[in-house]
């Protein structure tokens, strides 16, 4: 799995790609202790290039959202295959996770919460 | 009819070769690309289990995956070499959302026509076979037309 970050304003934005699986779920959560102990505590996953994801990659992924939720923050995602929102829908985990189609309206969902 | 039989280390690493390996195999055999996502899933969430629960990733013992095709059908075996125990596998209730692990059985039976466990006659481990229908997808694009 390749990680690759950018910050839109107080956005912290990671595009991920490839598998998200046992092997690269530690890569992940890596990362995101790395932004939070940056001073970033919002976080959005652009996840248009990954390929697969399994259990091992969703338990990154719950692990990362209570981390986050611990701090204060907030979590979202967006640009999901088909195949990988199936794997959410099916574990359910779709109704703990903010899920967008696009990075864009992820990102302008972080513009209104701050301007109310 | 075409088979294929792989052996692993029972290390993290092994992941990433297995996957290569069988997604290669079903691409070779033709298998619809909706189809081989199921699979490897399934195998996968069977392969994750059998590395970290079976062979409590003890290097020196291995996974052993063969896959076996034919028109109508496609069968996965995932063995490993532990203990054998099959009674805490099947369970695929979530009770807690918020819960880290124990999704992997949930996905392999929505993924697959069918799922069983047994004590290897081989390894004397756990042995998962996984089954599914071949024209799975064929036949909903037909039904769609």
């Amino acid at each position: 799995m390749e990680l690759t970050r950018r910050d839109a304003d107080m956005v912290a934005v990671l595009s991920l790609s490839g598998r998200l699986d046992l092997a690269n779920g530690n890569k992940l959560k890596d990362e995101i202790k790395t932004v939070l102990d940056s001073g970033k505590n919002a976080v959005h996953l652009c996840m248009k290039d990954l390929e697969f994801v399994n259990s091992s990659g969703l338990g990154a992924m719950v692990s990362i959202m209570k981390e986050i939720r611990l701090r204060r923050g907030r979590l979202t995602l967006s640009d999901m295959a088909d195949y990988v929102r199936e794997v959410f829908d099916i574990t359910q985990l779709s109704h703990i996770f903010e899920i967008f189609p696009t990075e864009e309206e992820a990102l302008h969902s972080y513009q209104t919460a701050a301007q109310i | 009819m075409s088979f294929i039989k792989l052996t692993y280390s029972s290390v993290i690493k092994s992941e990433q070769y297995m996957y290569d390996d069988v997604k290669t195999f079903l691409v070779d055999k033709g298998i619809d690309a909706m189809l081989i996502g199921n699979i490897m899933l399934s195998i996968s969430e069977a392969f994750t289990n059998a590395l970290l629960h079976g062979n409590q990733s003890d290097p020196n013992k291995s996974i052993h995956i063969s896959i076996t095709t034919n028109n109508d059908e496609i069968t996965a075996d995932i063995i490993d070499e532990g203990s054998g125990a099959v009674e805490h596998l099947g369970n695929d209730e979530i009770v807690d959302l918020w819960q880290e692990g124990g999704r992997g059985m949930m996905l392999i039976k929505r993924m697959s026509r069918e799922v069983a466990f047994s004590k290897s006659i081989i390894t004397g481990g756990t042995q998962v076979t996984i089954k599914f229908d071949r024209n799975k997808y064929k036949q909903k694009m037909e039904q769609n037309i």
